[in-house]
């Protein structure tokens, strides 16, 4: 990669009105692998594809429990996803205790973006470099919010971010319209079938690599990995040719 | 907790011995030089607001207070709204200082206008489940108490009491105090300041248990709240009979605050002889006449009037047989009390003038008010007709006979109108 | 470094290479600081967003672009409330707009703690130029990448200070002046530079050039006679908003648009999202409108 004067820092304009620190840091975010998010009525669904570095080390933890009503998972910089989480970690554990009340997701959401955004206007810091999907239920319903190291924060019907992650995002655009009356179980199995479409012809879900958070209506944010994840992996793949069952059914 | 809000967060006298004003201003006693005394904060309220009241119904919360602001005894400010409503779903109500109070309201303001950045409370209505969205009375509470509690800790309290009505998340009636040590409080019934002595009990007889609410409807709520702002402006010096009135349930916050206090009747007072317990003689018939408890116990009714005088404590008799029927009940309480008895009573004897001798007819079976009434020996001085009040204690009848004394009763009891007998007597325990 | 040459400076027409852009708070040999032209770059590539001040109250517009079909509809709202009476739209980067806003806030509450009232508009706009213009003062940080546009109503009725709790004398020391009436509408427009001036019509973001040209025809100088009221302020900006998206008519957008009326109208003082029902009759005027100038033009 060549040099460009314009990319040092993160308090320096390109002459096209660029930050190219921050741009470069969303580019950590593709790097990490894949997580999906999804919200119906009632309920909102996380799902994310772990990574270990050497066959004999551990899975990256991908999906991290904030409060009892919502999680985040993260896709780039897993220790800058943890400052980011302690963050979240604080102020909900603030709002309970001074208001008695499960912070709304949309509040801490726009928490993290201002935070994100004070590292790419001041030297000397550097943007973030993890994105993060949070999903949860609040007393305005289930919620799904989407964080980039710009600050840049969006509230989705659905979503995915990390490698290869364009594959997950073109299931959930073909099967949008599905998502907002469907069950749990469906919406977990959506969210899995969406997982599958970024991973590369080699891979496969497991009871290993896969991670699940799912939180809804009077229901608190749970985890599921390992073989709490065994049925939904059998149940959403079986029988299943290559290529899952959207192509199929849409073409 | 004392009710004047002056003595709130001090040691007792009585406990601690006198307090020590050494450290204090010159001003208040104190005998230090200014450079090394202690950081203080305030030490008293200086303008203050009575008492606040609140009782839960089926569906919402009605809260009372009235609008006046003393400088200690001085009624100085006569339209101070101590209710303050909060986004459609609660009302602050505010006793103890009046400055403390605008500094929470501000804190209020404040709190809205971050409520309301995320939209208002009229776009989330439009949402489904808007309301719901919305702060309840129960985050609101938790809130002030953190922020009542924080003061307190750093030594520097906002001298309030306050009672925090409306709905919580769940558009359920919500009702919970916080005070100036950051105590906190729930029940279905809350009155602060003086109104925990007298409109509490009356609150708590309409509605003794959050099961009780269920039954009490919003008419039922305004109508307690309304008798008990009467009593409290009754009962209490530095209160007024202007005064706010909020209801809230799902269809919002209703809030009227230049309510006037109807009805008033302070035929009352005219019974009052100071406050405390006294002690006075109780009489009962004469040797000659009289008959032991025993055998006055024939004549009690079968239902039992030391039952209704339980239910009851205060009644009025109207005719003479119930003012034998009281008289006996009154004679079996004292009976009832454990020895020694000492029996503390007030008797009041009034017979208005206009009645002649030839007109009245005393027909108690005992005889004994009538006797008494021909020895009197005001009767003799004043001549018939002219009778003021006269006391029991200075007009010892002949026929009544010191039976006892009994601590904590009172009895009162009024011969009074044309040919019409009260007695009104109150056992207090 | 040789970048920095005054000589090849004042050869090049470009501000590029000259090493005078790379820094904030530099000045180029001609007096120009071009980290700031650039932030100006980057709101000159948002949405547009434009601000109406009417005879009794001020409208907001923002026209926002559906990056992504998996965006939930209606909500990601931009535009603004600071205080009750004030709302802020921004064209530019998101990060920075919510960074103003978050500022504009802490003055708006810090006015309040001080005063015991709502901050005018006036006040708002002057401390966020201020504080605008401190980012190009340093080379620690770079300037604001956005243009924000401010819109309140301040209250002609007296208002209540903070906390207020009685009513005062009504005459004499301290009473209350009869009859006198100040407040209304007002509108600013804060650019990277801490620039701000006040406007009747105000626009920024990529169609700013059309949009201005579309407010330069409607009757808003008192000058002029009667000015447009509110609700027609309503439905000219979400015109406005259409004509503006016409060059970009390929993708996707959302019009969100705000107001604040004086206290007696329809948001009693307050700065509110324009109802559902309005604005949807607004935007359906927009595209009727749009239709009969194709017409014209075919």
């Amino acid at each position: 990669m060549f040099r460009n004067n314009y990319d040092n820092d993160s308090v320096t304009f390109s002459p096209q009105g660029r930050i190219f620190q921050v741009e470069y840091a969303q580019e950590a975010v593709k790097q990490g692998s894949v997580v999906v998010g999804i919200v119906s009525k009632t309920h909102a669904v996380l799902a994310a594809l772990k990574r270990n570095a050497e066959e004999l080390s551990s899975y990256q933890k991908k999906i991290i429990p904030i409060d009892t009503h919502y999680g985040v998972a993260l896709a780039g910089l897993a220790s800058d996803a943890r400052v980011l989480s302690n963050l979240m970690k604080q102020q909900s554990l603030a709002s309970r205790l001074t208001y008695d009340r499960p912070i709304l997701l949309s509040e801490i959401t726009s928490r993290i973006g201002d935070r994100a955004q004070t590292n790419t206007q001041q030297y000397g810091k550097r943007p973030y470099g993890v994105g993060l999907l949070i999903a949860g239920v609040d007393a305005k319903g289930p919620h799904l919010f989407e964080f980039q190291p710009s600050g840049v924060t969006h509230e989705m019907m659905a979503c995915g971010i990390g490698a290869r992650s364009q594959m997950a995002r073109t299931y959930l655009e073909r099967n949008l319209d599905e998502f907002q009356g469907a069950s749990r179980e469906e919406l977990i199995k959506h969210a899995l079938r969406a997982l599958k479409d970024s991973l590369s012809q080699d891979k496969e879900l497991t009871i290993d690599n896969t991670s699940l958070g799912v939180g809804g209506v009077e229901e608190d944010f749970q985890m599921y990995e390992g073989q709490d994840i065994a049925s939904w992996l059998e149940t959403t793949f079986e029988n299943k040719p290559e290529g899952g069952e959207a192509m199929e059914t849409d073409s | 907790m004392n009710h004047l809000p002056h003595a709130w967060g001090r040691p007792r006298d009585d406990v601690y011995g006198h307090y020590n004003p050494s450290y204090l201003p010159t001003s208040l006693g104190g005998t230090q030089h200014i450079s090394s005394m202690p950081t203080s904060h305030t030490q008293s309220p200086i303008v203050t607001g009575t008492s606040v009241i609140a009782i839960k119904f089926k569906t919402g919360i009605v809260i009372a207070a009235d609008n006046l602001a003393s400088y200690g005894s001085l009624a100085r400010f006569t339209d101070v709204k101590r209710l303050k409503p909060f986004n459609k779903k609660c009302v602050v109500g505010f006793g103890g200082d009046v400055s403390d109070m605008q500094y929470i309201d501000r804190l209020l303001m404040s709190l809205d206008v971050q409520q309301n950045y995320a939209g208002s409370a009229k776009e989330m209505d439009e949402e489904d489940g808007g309301s719901k969205a919305l702060m309840g009375a129960n985050n609101l509470h938790t809130y002030l108490s953190k922020v009542m509690y924080k003061r307190r800790s750093d030594f520097n309290p906002l001298w309030n009491a306050l009672l925090v009505a409306g709905l919580d998340e769940k558009d359920a009636p919500f009702l919970a105090s916080a005070d100036l040590l950051g105590t906190t409080y729930s029940a279905p019934t809350l009155a602060t300041g003086f109104g925990a002595h007298l409109a509490q009990p009356l609150l708590r007889n309409v509605v003794p248990d959050e099961k009780a609410v269920e039954g009490i409807t919003r008419e039922k709520a305004v109508e307690t709240v309304r008798e008990c702002m009467k009593v409290l402006f009754y009962r209490d010096a530095r209160s007024m009979p202007e005064y706010s009135i909020a209801v809230i349930d799902g269809s919002g916050v209703e809030l009227k605050t230049d309510e006037k206090l109807e009805n008033q009747s302070w035929a009352f007072a005219e019974t009052i002889r100071g406050y405390g317990t006294q002690t006075v003689p109780v009489f009962v018939e004469d040797q000659d006449q009289i008959r032991t408890l025993d055998e006055m116990r024939e004549y009690l009714p079968e239902d039992g009037l030391s039952a209704a005088m339980d239910d009851h404590p205060f009644r009025t008799a109207t005719d003479p047989g119930e003012f034998r029927d009281i008289y006996l009940a009154a004679a079996q309480a004292v009976e009832r009390m454990p020895k020694p008895r000492q029996l503390e009573i007030s008797f009041d004897l009034q017979v208005d003038a206009g009645m002649g001798q030839g007109e009245h007819e005393f027909s108690y079976a005992q005889g004994a008010t009538e006797s008494w009434y021909q020895e009197s020996s005001v009767d003799s001085k004043v001549g018939w007709g002219m009778f003021p009040t006269v006391e029991m204690d200075d007009q010892v009848p002949k026929a009544w006979k010191k039976v006892g004394e009994v601590k904590g009763a009172t009895i009162e009891l009024y011969l009074s109108e044309q040919n019409e007998h009260y007695i009104n007597y109150r056992l207090i325990h | 470094m040789d970048l920095i040459d005054p000589e090849r400076a004042r050869k090049q027409k470009t501000s590029i290479g000259t090493g005078y852009d790379l820094s904030n708070s530099v000045f180029s040999p001609d007096g120009r600081n071009f980290q700031v032209e650039y932030a100006v770059k980057a709101v000159e590539n948002g949405g547009t967003a434009i601000g109406i001040r009417c005879k009794d109250g001020v409208v907001l517009a923002l026209e926002k672009l559906v990056t992504s079909k998996l965006l939930k509809k209606d909500a990601n709202k931009r535009i603004a409330t600071v205080d009750r009476n004030i709302g802020v739209v921004h064209s530019g980067l998101l990060p920075d707009g919510r960074h103003f806003v978050s500022r504009a806030r802490e003055e708006a509450a810090s006015w309040r703690s001080t005063y015991k009232a709502p901050i005018p508009a006036a006040s708002l706009a002057n401390r966020m130029g201020a504080y605008v213009q401190a980012y190009t003062l340093y080379s620690s940080v770079r300037p604001f990448g956005i243009t924000a546009i401010v819109g309140g109503w301040d209250a002609e009725t007296e208002v209540d200070v903070d906390g207020a709790v009685g009513s005062g004398p009504k005459s004499g020391s301290g009473g209350k002046t009869q009859g006198v009436k100040e407040g209304g509408p007002y509108l600013y427009m804060i650019e990277p530079s801490g620039l701000y001036w006040g406007y009747y019509g105000a626009a920024t973001g990529k169609g700013r050039q059309a949009a201005k040209a579309e407010l330069e025809k409607l009757k808003l100088d008192p000058k002029d006679g009667e000015c447009i009221s509110l609700e027609e302020g309503v439905k000219e900006a979400a015109r406005i908003i259409y004509v503006a998206h016409e060059d970009s008519k390929d993708k996707e957008f959302e019009l969100e648009m705000t107001w604040i009326s004086a206290v007696s109208g329809p948001t009693e003082g307050r700065h509110e999202e324009v109802p559902k029902g309005l604005r949807e009759e607004a935007e359906r005027l927009a595209k009727k409108a749009l239709e009969g100038d194709d017409e014209m033009e075919e």
